[in-house]
């Protein structure tokens, strides 16, 4: 069958399979909804809410999730199910936070907005499925006579973790612009700029350069993140591919949208740390600038060096932590002819993660993930794109932090020391790679290119298979002695749309890791077989309803791009094939698992993720990109519902024009 | 005979429909008049549709260049 044939009779499938579920009643509510109250009242002021409230569960970024009683007992095909599948208006590119009942989610490409250029923020009831408000903007940005511009990925909604605290919604958009919104109604409270200057805001800087000729505009990829006194609100703007393009970090007063600080992440001279509120020439219009900043004259000694992920936040040493990706330009044009040069040592504050004063902006430390942790020497475009994750290990605190290189690191808080590493991609047993990992074939036009190690060692290529989310730890079983110790789940491989690399090595690679996170070695913790390489034994299964062969190793080029989710002792992992997994922490048995929905067709797979999950008490919830007429999917799982049927879509297009 | 989206392109793009909704719909008017240059560039510089599609013929590239000339007639 060719491949037009194969994806016509799936189409046909998947249009049978809808009309047998086809929508119901929009009112199921799960057996446990006792235990799980929707209300409209916002926290009060200085409360932090349960669940999923921000990017990865808090300010630490731990993904993990106790008040449930979701674990693994009850999480499987019969007792857990799909209450709700809603197509929202577009793709969703982002985790959902989810207090006090309402799931606030976020949509890339918003389709009524102006000529589908723009987003949405919804907010849907977790128990009804009912969309009962939708703030949205078009893109309609022409600042500085710069037309409408998409992010450097296709985008222009947005792509965070919305923050839900103290009754407001914050979150960053694709259009560089900081919203916040009142928590019941969505009406915006504040909205600042940081893309261009703002000065009502005290905002100063115009992060533009480049733009004009084509390279990506400035976006916030980065979700809020608050100081734990509620004065302080955290985020990055900036966008790595420009080479033009600086990079911020900005400390707002979250009652006003006003700027505190800002940090510029591209370092101005060796041997000498950036200051804050020291701006970049080039980067402010209005001279001089308002009173608090100064301007430094000249060119950086490197730009890019942008903030991906989350910054994360610690009350304790009062500090923030933001990774930063790759240095600008890159070097791989040195590379043309001579030996291969590694890209790591970079210059300034790339390929890492900073630390700043979390009252002043000032510099504290800088943790550059090292050479020897590329899988290959030929790796570039390192970048780490995850958010830092904050916990504590034997008694001190740490940062962990994972990398495009496929690297994992832990850190100490203060100082950024390693304590301790290790490459997460597999190797055969005799320690040498495996050619279909991390392939770097050299003609780069090659579909499905079979490259043996000399080739992929002495091509410089991007490393598509290691990690681009954050990792979730779990803190341990509560038994003494404990019999399961502290863990990190980390999900395995990036972007499967390249020529190069359409996902990871599903035959040698898991698309998700579960390492012991206080051994010295950082050995996976879920039992392995004796092949070459190893591989977990219990994380995949033939489903016995259906016969399909399910779980890690089973898909090719099945990623685990977003990050996973703990809650007591089952962790959720979602991937790119486009689907969502539920595995026992303690031993890595698939428990569950359901398909939302199908990838596009792309370059040599195709675009699809499912990015999440969020986890509220005995819900949870994952949003996708996926193939179809609406191009998203948000589903919202929980306990079954007695004597109904799982899996009732009340399809619920959005109606309401864009407001702003 | 002037190039309509209805008659020419809504046409020539419906195959890619489910495709391409992650970005924008191109069986919309609204959507493809907006984005048209975006389109045109992805088009006639052979990144779109993508494997396993065939490439737009240059006729029908130039069809979609033609409705851009003439004004974007609905």
């Amino acid at each position: 069958m060719d491949k037009k044939s194969e994806i016509a009779m799936l189409k046909g499938r998947e249009i049978a399979q809808a009309a047998e579920s086809a929508p119901q009643a929009t009112t199921a509510a799960p057996t446990l909804a006792a235990t799980a109250p929707a209300t409209s009242s916002p926290p009060s002021t200085g409360e932090v809410p349960s669940g999923w409230w921000m990017y990865h569960g808090g300010p630490d970024h731990q993904g993990y999730v106790s008040d449930s009683e979701l674990n693994s007992g009850n999480v499987n095909p019969t007792a857990f199910s799909t209450l709700f599948t809603l197509q929202l208006g577009g793709p969703i590119l982002s985790v959902p936070a989810v207090v006090d009942g309402f799931i606030y989610v976020g949509i890339a490409n918003y389709h009524l907005a102006e000529g589908g250029n723009g987003g949405a923020l919804h907010k849907i009831d977790i128990q009804t499925g009912e969309t009962v408000k939708t703030f949205t903007w078009n893109l309609n940005n022409t600042a500085n006579n710069i037309p409408f511009v998409e992010d450097a990925h296709g985008f222009t909604g947005m792509g965070c973790t919305p923050l839900v605290i103290n009754g407001r919604v914050y979150f960053g958009a694709f259009n560089g612009k900081l919203y916040c919104l009142n928590q019941d109604t969505l009406e915006p409270d504040w909205i600042t700029d940081l893309r261009n200057e703002d000065l009502d805001h005290n905002q100063p800087i115009t992060n533009i350069n480049g733009v004009g000729v084509g390279y990506p505009p400035a976006v916030i990829w980065t979700s809020p993140v608050m100081s734990a006194d509620g004065t302080k609100l955290y985020v990055a703007c900036g966008e790595g591919e420009n080479p033009q393009l600086y990079s911020f970090v900005f400390c707002l007063d979250p009652s006003t949208g006003k700027v505190i600080w800002i940090y510029c992440t591209n370092l101005y001279c060796t041997g000498e740390f950036n200051q804050p509120n020291v701006l970049p020439e080039q980067a402010v219009q209005a001279l001089p600038p308002p009173a608090g900043f100064s301007i430094f004259k000249g060119e950086p000694m490197v730009m890019g060096c942008s903030v991906w992920g989350a910054i994360a936040y610690d009350e304790d040493l009062n500090r923030i932590y933001c990774s930063t990706g790759n240095q600008q330009p890159e070097p791989e044009g040195n590379w043309s002819s001579g030996p291969i040069k590694p890209e790591l040592p970079s210059p300034g504050f790339s390929n890492g993660v900073l630390s700043l004063d979390a009252e002043t902006g000032d510099y504290k430390a800088f943790f550059q993930v090292p050479a020897e942790s590329n899988y290959r020497v030929s790796d570039f475009d390192v970048d780490v794109g995850s958010a830092p994750v904050i916990t504590n290990l034997g008694g001190e605190k740490v940062v962990i932090l994972t990398c495009k290189n496929g690297g994992f690191f832990v850190l100490d808080a203060v100082t950024l020391q390693l304590k301790k590493w290790r490459q997460l991609l597999p190797y055969q047993n005799d320690l040498t790679w495996i050619p279909t990992v991390d392939q770097h074939p050299a003609d780069p036009n090659a579909l499905n290119p079979h490259v043996d190690n000399d080739e992929s060692n002495n091509t410089p290529g991007e490393n598509f298979s290691g990690v681009f989310n954050t990792t979730a730890v779990y803190p341990g079983s509560a038994d003494s002695p404990p019999t399961v110790p502290p863990l990190a789940f980390i999900g395995m491989g990036g972007p499967n749309y390249h020529n190069a690399s359409p996902g990871i090595d599903f035959n040698s690679t898991p698309f998700m890791r579960a390492l012991d996170f206080s051994s010295d070695k950082l050995g996976d913790f879920w039992p392995m077989d004796k092949g070459d390489p190893a591989k977990y034994l219990n994380a995949s299964h033939i489903d016995e309803a259906n016969g399909i062969f399910a779980g890690m190793y089973t898909s090719a080029g099945e990623c685990g791009l977003s990050s996973p989710a703990v809650v007591n002792d089952v962790v959720f992992c979602s991937t790119t094939k486009v689907s969502i997994y539920a595995f026992r922490v303690s031993d890595g048995t698939l428990l569950w698992w359901d398909d939302l929905g199908m990838q596009t067709d792309g370059l040599n797979g195709g675009y699809g993720y499912c990015l999440g999950p969020a986890i509220w008490k005995n819900y949870v919830v994952a949003g996708a990109l996926v193939f179809g007429r609406d191009g998203g999917v948000l589903r919202i799982y929980g306990p079954t519902p007695p004597s109904s049927p799982p899996a009732s879509p009340p399809v619920s297009p959005p109606s309401s024009p864009p407001t702003q | 005979m002037a190039v309509s989206f209805s008659n020419d392109i809504q046409p020539l793009f419906n195959q890619f429909k489910g495709q391409m909704m992650w970005r924008l719909d191109l069986t919309n008017y609204d959507h493809v008049k907006a984005n048209a240059q975006i389109i045109y560039g992805q088009i006639n510089g052979g990144n779109m549709p993508p494997p396993p599609f065939d490439p737009l013929t240059l006729e029908q590239i130039q069809l979609f260049q033609q409705w851009m000339s003439e004004g974007f007639a609905p």
